[in-house]
């Protein structure tokens, strides 16, 4: 078998590279098993993580048996692979390079590229390398040529490859590999590059090839390095802020949810979905993450993709976009393909980019709203935006939708949908307040946001079970209910949010630091959901605990990332492992935030403390 | 025989049959059709810069149509005057001149394509065409005819 396995690694195996326009997964193996070029989007070009013959993979890695240990080289997304096998030490260097500006300028640089370094730092390594690409899903027909001078070139309907590399890659039908022997102190290139629409430019491999390398980690660590956060767990901190800046499509500003699709949320199951599209459900998150830890620049281009890239469909919202603003894919399967070991189907497109969920016009409004509390302007044309999805909200609030979670069923009065109105209202008149909107109907906000507080307070309120409950009327929690009190609806502390703690705990807890998001007949086989796990340490934080439980909280769930620091959206309660989509930038999101107010509270009690 | 060249109409109509070649190449790109990109090749023998590069390219390309509007005119009299299918051939036996001889000797001149006997270098890494520009594509020729043919029709049935 090509690929030397019957199935794929576990997910956790996985670590990111990319260029804040597509992405890359590499396994423990040295193996790229999922990108899509050349955006986020686009149809994949390897992609053996979920059809280990179909989808296509370029290993590198030496031959027999080895051990491997990997890092990131700090401060950056460039991962280093170390493979120690009986006869000697292999480093693997592996990046997609990105180039400061004054550099693009001087020099002509590949417009995508992967590069792949490889350092013989022991002994005698022979390599197991296999090239094995499989353009569109698998589904394009492809002409390879293998020219000396230049290396192997794979052409397809809408643009090409070329592989370049100092070692010896020998064509073998529709792939190539290469055997070749290392020995200490041996350093070896392979570059490959994509062209979509113009000539290629090629790796001239070497100094060239050191030179991008150098670039690139000087570009991660500078941007890295601005970051402000200076709270506990600052390495976490930054390994999620870098891992976001990965999910980060740079020429629109977008953020996409994870690189991958169809990543299971239950082994075997059927719960695969398409996640590399920008969801707007965690906006208001994203942008108190990016604030919070000092990225501007970034953060507001995303609140100006929220507020301009989704205009084809205002006032009303979908649940989702593609990079660009544009409706998601419609939701297909890849019929013939086997799945992340076996679970399928793998779906291209999402199903839900229709669906009504009310709760993002609040996260939208209020990830504006973080403009003006960080001291940023809002245009005109941006309070237009923000006055018409003010207006449907008011008309529509009392609508039955889908709700944060997406089930594919019947529409239901989602108590976090109708929180997230309360929350657009609340932020308007916020913002109203700071002179700003001045054309905002004060009074109808006012008496739209009270006669939501009212329904909630009043129909999402269990009184024989002391619970806030998910749906209006309901006996069950969710774990989005912790969000009242980030959201500022209902003190932390309040005898009402303790009593929900304490019921979610009881009925959505799956072992230390680990929630369920709910709990249902469609729940079985789900892991615990990453985001959950750190709301509710921010819950904690927040006043809902000590400090001290809320950091056991925080520390608890640290456990789970993978070696790299990467989450998924989903933890197994059992095993630990990572399930869906790898690495979710939502469970990243919460970490951030968490952290920040774990911080937040942290100097409160410290600023508390001389005055006691 | 004299030859009365009328600049205006030249201009003009050179002008609008070179911005017909470059939106038409621009199209069989998008269709992936072929990876030549006139401007991005042109405007990086000037600058590495690909963003100023393709710009300027563009630039350059339109100054080119006009001067070869000016051959397409002369060509086109020795053929009986100006007329769409005189300017068809003409565009044809261009494009035949660019596949067979000006891609080929492209990498000897272009201070930044590397070429197919020695490879890349740092200071030469843009992919070279090959035979008819084949290494951009199959259809590459094609693409080159269709594109060299409409631009001499525009300017056969217009040019007066």
């Amino acid at each position: 078998m090509l690929y030397g396995n019957d199935v794929a690694p576990p997910i956790g195996d996985y670590g990111l590279i990319g260029d804040c326009r597509s992405a890359a997964l590499i396994s423990k193996h040295g193996s790229l098993d999922w990108l899509c070029w050349p955006w986020f989007d686009s149809p994949s070009v390897f992609a053996a993580l979920l059809d280990i013959e179909k989808g296509g993979f370029w290993r590198i890695a030496p031959a027999g048996d080895y051990t491997t240990t990997r890092r990131y080289i700090p401060g950056t997304n460039v991962i280093e692979t170390e493979f120690q096998t009986s006869s000697g030490r292999l480093r693997l260097t592996d990046c997609m390079p990105v180039y400061n500006s004054d550099y693009e300028r001087k020099n002509l640089v590949p417009d995508r590229e992967v590069l792949r370094i490889l350092e013989c730092t022991a002994g005698e390594v022979r390599l197991d390398g296999v090239f094995a690409p499989a353009p569109n899903y698998g589904d394009c027909r492809c002409r390879w040529i293998h020219k000396p001078q230049l290396g192997i070139r794979m052409e397809f309907l809408g643009g090409a490859t070329w592989l370049r590399s100092d070692l010896d890659w020998q064509m073998r039908g529709e792939y190539a590999f290469c055997d070749s022997a290392m020995l200490a102190g041996e350093r070896r290139y392979c570059s490959m590059v994509l062209m979509e629409r113009g000539p290629a430019v090629l790796s001239a491999l070497g100094a060239w090839s050191e030179a991008a390398l150098h670039q690139t980690i000087g570009w991660w660590q500078k941007w890295s390095g601005r970051c402000e956060y200076q709270g506990p767990f600052w390495d976490e901190v930054v390994r999620s802020i870098l891992t976001l800046k990965l999910l980060n499509f740079a020429p629109s500003g977008a953020l996409v949810a994870a690189p991958t699709t169809s990543l299971p949320e239950r082994l075997g199951g059927d719960l695969n979905w398409d996640y590399r599209y920008c969801w707007l459900r965690d906006a208001s998150m994203t942008v108190t993450a990016g604030f919070g830890l000092g990225y501007h620049d970034e953060t507001e281009a995303f609140i100006e993709w929220l507020l301009h890239s989704t205009n084809l469909t205002h006032p009303g919202l979908l649940p989702m976009y593609t990079v660009y603003g544009k409706r998601a894919e419609v939701e297909r399967a890849l019929s013939d393909w086997g799945g992340y070991r076996h679970s399928r189907p793998v779906r291209i497109g999402n199903g839900a980019r229709d669906q009504l969920q009310l709760d993002v016009y609040g996260e939208v409004i209020s990830a504006a709203a973080q403009l003006d509390e960080f001291n940023k302007k809002i245009d005109g044309a941006s309070a237009r935006v923000l006055h018409g999805i003010g207006r449907y909200v008011g008309e529509h609030w009392h609508l039955p939708d889908k709700g944060i979670w997406e089930p594919r069923r019947g529409d239901q009065q989602h108590t976090h949908s109708k929180l997230m109105c309360w929350v657009a209202m609340d932020k308007l008149l916020k913002l109203r307040e700071s002179g700003l909107l001045k054309k905002l109907d004060t009074e109808r906000v006012k008496r739209t946001r009270d006669a939501i507080a009212h329904q909630i307070k009043e129909k999402a309120w269990n009184e024989k079970k002391q619970t806030y409950t998910a749906i209006f009327g309901g006996e069950e929690v969710d774990a989005t209910l912790l969000l009242m009190s980030k959201h500022d609806f209902e003190p932390a502390d309040s005898p009402r949010m303790r009593a929900t703690y304490k019921v979610i705990r009881e009925e959505l807890g799956a072992g230390p630091g680990l929630l369920y998001r709910y709990r249902d007949n469609l729940s079985p086989g789900e892991g615990a959901f990453g985001i959950c796990c750190f709301w509710a340490a921010e819950y904690l934080a927040l006043g809902g605990g000590t400090l001290d439980e809320a950091e056991t909280e925080f520390r608890a769930i640290l456990r789970y990332a993978n070696d790299l620091g990467l989450f998924g959206e989903e933890i197994d309660p059992a095993s630990g492992a990572v399930l869906g989509n790898f690495p979710q930038g939502f469970t990243h999101i919460g970490l951030i935030n968490a952290a920040l107010t774990i911080a937040e509270r942290k100097a409160k009690q410290r600023n508390r403390k001389p005055a006691a | 025989m004299t030859l009365h060249i009328h600049w205006g109409q030249l201009i003009f109509w050179g002008f609008v049959a070179s911005l017909a070649l470059v939106g038409t190449e621009s199209i069989a790109q998008e269709l992936g059709l072929t990876r030549l990109n006139l401007p991005l090749i042109l405007g990086a023998a000037v600058t590495p810069d690909r963003d100023r590069a393709r710009a300027l390219g563009v630039l350059l390309h339109i100054v080119m149509g006009w001067l070869f509007s000016l051959f397409y005119v002369v060509a086109m009299s020795f053929l009986g005057g100006p007329k769409w299918y005189h300017g068809v051939i003409i565009g044809l036996a261009h494009a035949l001149f660019i596949c067979v001889i000006g891609l080929q000797i492209l990498p000897g001149i272009h201070p930044r394509m590397a070429s197919e006997t020695h490879g890349p270098s740092s200071s030469r890494m843009l992919e070279p065409p090959g035979f008819m520009g084949l290494n951009y594509g199959v259809s590459t020729p094609l693409a080159v005819f269709v594109t060299h043919a409409i631009f001499g029709a525009i300017l056969g049935a217009f040019y007066r």
